[in-house]
């Protein structure tokens, strides 16, 4: 049996907000195996962010445990959850999340660079993901110069190139046409095929479908799986 | 509704923005108006007299003894007033002092000495009596006197009666005769009395260049014509007037004296112009900075505004009616700034009269009048528009349609967004360290000075004050140090005083009498003049009293004064430049003039900085108080005598008390003038530095600050302009630490390019300081590498502080943040 990436145990997530308690998420369990393909979807309002940010450590549960890779990470301070993002954790943003005043090779290399990796490794690191995305022949170009389609391929090969135990991907197609979110899903897809672990954050059902698994959200709940309507499993 | 309305509305709904906006303006508009009041009531008004473009000062050149300024001499004068061909009026004056009897306690008064053509020349008229003629100046002549208003108010209560009445001045009784207008001044001298001099034309000899001339011109009479005709004359005096005893006129011509007539208004100026114009530079770098910190306000502003605007092109605002909006506010602010500036301009000037130093002439004249009102009127709304234009030319005519979609952008924001204030940025540090390693130099220059030994110590324990002893007091030559040794003895039997002596002139004074010094063993090729050298008549016990080491040779004693022995003693640096050593110098003699006689060197003392602290040491001679056979004259007393008293007490009422009855008892109608410690005459000396110290660092410190609000605003605008970028790089592992460090870099890249252009900025301004430095170099390399080192240090904390707390911000609320 596969090894676990991410397990979440009873999960919650509450904001208050002059003193009105907000569930975001409630008493969740998630499973996600090495190798998978999952896609979280969900009506607007659901949760899929807030457990995408929890997943990804941008944020903390109010209750439960996390586990990832192995690791208890829900109780981790500020400064090491930071290194666990930049080791274990690639994130695939809906707005891409390019910085304006880096080139495509230098928004690659960043999260290598937080990382302390020798010039030399990370130079083939951002040149391998580049070539993977198919955008090595952009490395000096800003993102103000690239289409959506192209920076969103920009923000896979950055998550790719830390050679993270997950990457998350949120809403990936968002911003995009038809034309460039297909491209980037057969990306994702390709990705998966050669090994990586994905879990996606889709309101589109078209785009779920490209997963393994779809995990459905209802009012911050899991709903168990057969009792939805749509399809949930490619 | 008009422009104006819409924009101070619009102003007062950013009450912070524009408090902290009006108030930078303000700050440098204030700094400059008072800088300015000072230029425009000093330098830049006429003198206080009908045509004063015809009034000159009358001097000559004389580079065969190294003199460029040489003043004017009763030889001069009585032949210019005779021959010349281009003068209305011409005149001779000397500011000196006078006792006061007969009437309360005696009083020591300054005196203006005058000719008439001096008052003349001014075109001066009395508001009593009348002012002086031909008559007043003719020996026998009945003494008169002329009071200022001032002194006519104190000592006469402003009686109109006055005129006719007799006071003694000197022990001698003058007839007043006038009293001038409150308005009266003449250059920077303030006169109590004035008096004629009563030159015996049959008496009079070459040389003693001891008073200064005044001329007017006649009308259409160039400078250029005035020397031409002063040249034409020169010749004239050496055939009109015999030489002294023991001269010839050869002598004189070897001296080689040329004529030196200039505005009279340099007379009063002297060069107090390089440090107004510095300070005046200084605080307009000031400006400047504040103009740079508020654009950049404008530039966030405008950028907030930029939907506003966007707006306002998609309904039809042309770029011309943005520009007139964005203009409008900056003027408006300038404007208002400037009001504010005007204020603290007026209590700016109070405080820079009040810091002002000693000498800096046309003090009182100094206010706020019509042209400085205008002057801060005017640099206010050159600024509003100066500071007005970045916002115009970044915000207008740009395509707007992108402002209107703002919101959904794809990346964080790119690096054009913050060039225009990161450039002002640089720029404001950049001027900062001018004005910074200006400061610096002048600090380094008051801390060398103050390592110079002046020629005393501790110098808060000695007491001064100056007793004059006028023939008519006192007669006799000997009679006059007698009186003096009496007084001295009275003054050590006061308790705590541990010494006591006196000199013509104690170190620093201003009481200065030069002449030329002939050494036995120096040969002097046929007319050749030796150098002029620095004389004082002093007591025995004058060096130690002062703290002055003996390096050679002994003291005087009083037996050496009242044998009229020909001894005296002499400085190092003179002592050094004739004989090498002062030991060798000991047993050398030297005279004053070629008929004098030959007197011994007995000791060597150390220098001396008589005229400041920061000024070369004159070579110096001193002579007992009463010796014989000097200056042509039988016998000679130091009729006008400085005491310096050492003990702990010095500067108490008491002690004064106590010295005032030590002196009176031995002669009542003896008044005492200048009281004061041996410290405050030093600081005094040290008046113009400190000032210039105290404004350079005023100023560096404005514009320090002002810079680093700007570092300050630029980072911190920045970090919060780049918190989605902080989210994205939180979100891929970075660290706080990380992230503090990135920005820092950031605020240390634009303070390291301000600080490399400010430098060389400064390595060029400095050169205009070159004259107020002292013993540092104005590429002094420890001022300019320590200054860098302070202003980098200072970015980097103006730029930790915001980013340290924007990235301590959670990368999910970052990661929303528009």
């Amino acid at each position: 049996m596969t090894e676990s990436v991410i397990q979440l145990q009873s999960v919650s997530k509450i904001f208050v907000t002059d003193e009105v308690e907000t569930h975001a998420l409630s008493n969740i369990h998630l499973d996600i195996r090495k190798g998978e393909y999952v896609s979280i979807s969900g009506p607007s309002g659901c949760g899929k962010s807030t457990l995408l940010a929890i997943l990804g450590l941008l944020d903390s549960p109010s209750e439960g445990t996390y586990v990832l890779n192995g690791h208890a990470v829900h109780g981790l301070k500020t400064g090491e959850r930071a290194r666990i993002r930049n080791r274990e954790i690639g994130f695939i943003f809906q707005a891409f999340n390019l910085i304006g005043d880096l080139t495509v090779y230098e928004n690659v290399e960043l999260p290598l660079t937080y990382r302390g990796m020798p010039g030399d490794e990370r130079k083939r690191r951002v040149s391998e993901a580049l070539e993977r995305v198919d955008m090595a022949h952009r490395i000096k170009h800003f993102p103000a110069q690239l289409s959506g389609g192209q920076q969103q391929r920009v923000a896979v090969a950055r998550a790719l190139a830390g050679n993270p135990a997950i990457m998350l991907a949120d809403e990936p197609t968002g911003n995009l046409d038809s034309a460039n979110g297909e491209q980037v899903m057969d990306l994702l897809k390709e990705l998966h095929k050669a090994g990586a672990t994905i879990c996606m954050v889709t309101h589109d059902p078209r785009y779920a479908g490209f997963a393994d698994r779809t995990v459905h959200l209802f009012d911050g709940k899991l709903v168990p799986e057969g009792s939805h309507g749509n399809a949930q499993t490619a | 509704m008009g422009t104006a309305k819409l924009t101070i509305r619009s102003l007062l709904r950013a009450p912070v923005f524009t408090a902290v906006v009006i108030l930078t303006i303000a700050l440098g508009v204030g700094a400059n108006t008072a800088i300015f009041t000072v230029i425009e009531s000093v330098l830049l008004k006429p003198l206080p007299y009908p045509k004063p473009e015809e009034l000159v000062g009358v001097w000559h050149t004389a580079p065969g003894i190294a003199l460029k300024d040489l003043n004017q001499s009763a030889a001069n004068h009585f032949t210019y007033l005779d021959e010349n061909r281009t003068f209305q009026e011409i005149g001779v004056w000397a500011q000196l002092s006078a006792s006061v009897t007969g009437k309360a306690d005696p009083e020591q008064v300054r005196t203006l000495n005058v000719s008439h053509g001096t008052l003349a020349a001014i075109q001066a008229r009395p508001l009593l009596g009348r002012v002086f003629t031909e008559h007043d100046d003719q020996p026998g002549s009945p003494r008169t006197v002329v009071l200022t208003y001032g002194y006519w108010q104190r000592r006469f209560g402003g009686e109109r009666s006055v005129i006719g009445r007799r006071i003694l001045v000197d022990g001698a009784a003058r007839e007043v005769i006038g009293v001038l207008p409150e308005a009266f001044r003449f250059l920077d001298s303030k006169p109590q009395i004035l008096v004629p001099f009563q030159f015996d034309r049959g008496k009079v000899l070459l040389g003693s260049f001891s008073q200064m001339g005044v001329a007017r011109l006649k009308p259409g009479v160039t400078l250029e014509q005035a020397n031409a005709d002063v040249a034409r004359m020169l010749p004239m005096v050496l055939e009109k007037f015999p030489a002294p005893p023991g001269f010839n006129a050869k002598l004189f011509e070897t001296a080689r004296i040329g004529p030196n007539v200039r505005p009279l208004e340099k007379d009063l100026l002297g060069d107090v112009g390089g440090v107004l114009w510095v300070l005046m530079g200084t605080v307009g770098l000031v400006l400047l900075i504040a103009c740079a910190n508020v654009a950049n306000l404008l530039l966030v502003r405008a950028e907030a505004r930029q939907r506003e605007l966007a707006v306002r092109a998609a309904l039809g605002a042309g770029a011309q009616r943005i520009a007139k909006d964005l203009l409008t506010e900056s003027v408006i602010l300038g404007v208002a700034g400037g009001t504010l500036g005007l204020g603290l301009a007026y209590a700016g000037v109070k405080a820079l009269v009040w810091l002002a130093p000693a000498g800096l002439p046309r003090i009182d004249e100094i206010s706020i009048d019509v042209p400085v009102i205008l002057f801060a009127f005017a640099i206010s709304t050159l600024c509003g528009i100066l500071f007005g234009l970045i916002p115009v030319w970044r915000y207008t005519g740009r395509r707007m349609d992108g402002a209107l979609r703002l919101g959904s952008r794809s990346f964080s924001q790119g690096r054009e967004r913050h060039r225009v204030q990161s450039a002002l940025v640089v720029i404001q540090v950049a001027m900062a360290l001018v004005l910074v390693v200006g400061s610096g130099l002048m600090l380094r220059t008051f801390w060398a000075i103050q390592q110079v030994p002046p020629g005393f110590t501790q110098p808060e324990h000695v007491q001064t004050l100056r007793v004059s002893f006028p023939e008519a007091e006192v007669k006799e030559n000997e009679r006059v140090t007698r009186m003096q040794e009496q007084m001295l003895q009275n003054l050590l039997r006061i308790p705590g005083v541990t010494a006591a002596s006196l000199s013509s002139s104690l170190t620093m004074s201003g009481y200065t009498n030069n002449d030329l010094v002939f050494a036995e063993d120096h040969t002097y090729a046929l007319n050749e003049l030796p150098p002029i050298r620095r004389f004082k008549f002093i007591s025995p016990g004058y060096f130690s009293t002062l703290g002055r080491k003996l390096l050679a040779g002994r003291d005087m004693t009083w037996t050496d004064v009242y044998n009229r022995s020909p001894v005296g003693l002499i400085s190092e640096n003179f002592a050094r430049e004739y004989w090498g050593s002062p030991q060798s110098a000991i047993g050398k003699r030297i005279r004053e003039g070629p008929k004098d006689a030959w007197r011994e060197i007995i000791g060597v003392v150390g220098d001396e900085r008589d005229d400041g602290a920061n000024k070369k040491a004159p070579a110096v001679v001193y002579w007992p108080l009463f010796l014989d056979k000097i200056f042509g004259q039988t016998d000679y007393a130091a009729r006008g005598a400085s005491f310096a008293i050492r003990t702990d007490r010095a500067g108490t009422e008491g002690l004064l008390k106590e010295i005032q009855q030590a002196i009176w008892s031995v002669n009542r109608n003896l008044p005492l003038a200048e009281v004061s410690t041996l410290e405050e005459i030093y600081d005094k000396s040290m008046a113009r530095v400190s000032f210039t110290l105290v404004m350079l660092g005023i100023a560096g410190a404005m514009a320090l600050l002002l810079g680093v609000v700007g570092i300050y605003g630029v980072i911190s605008y920045s970090v919060t302009q780049s918190k989605r970028e902080i989210g994205i790089r939180s979100a891929l592992g970075a660290t706080q630490g990380q992230l503090v460090s990135m920005f820092v870099r950031r605020g240390l890249k634009l303070a390291a390019a301000g600080a490399a252009l400010g430098l060389v900025a400064a390595a060029i301004a400095s050169r205009f300081m070159e004259s107020l430095l002292f013993e540092v170099q104005p590429l002094d390399p420890l001022t300019y590498a320590g200054v860098a080192g302070i202003v980098v240090g200072i970015a980097a904390l103006a730029s930790y502080v915001p980013s340290r707390q924007v990235s301590g911000t959670s990368p999910l609320e970052a990661l929303r943040a528009e």
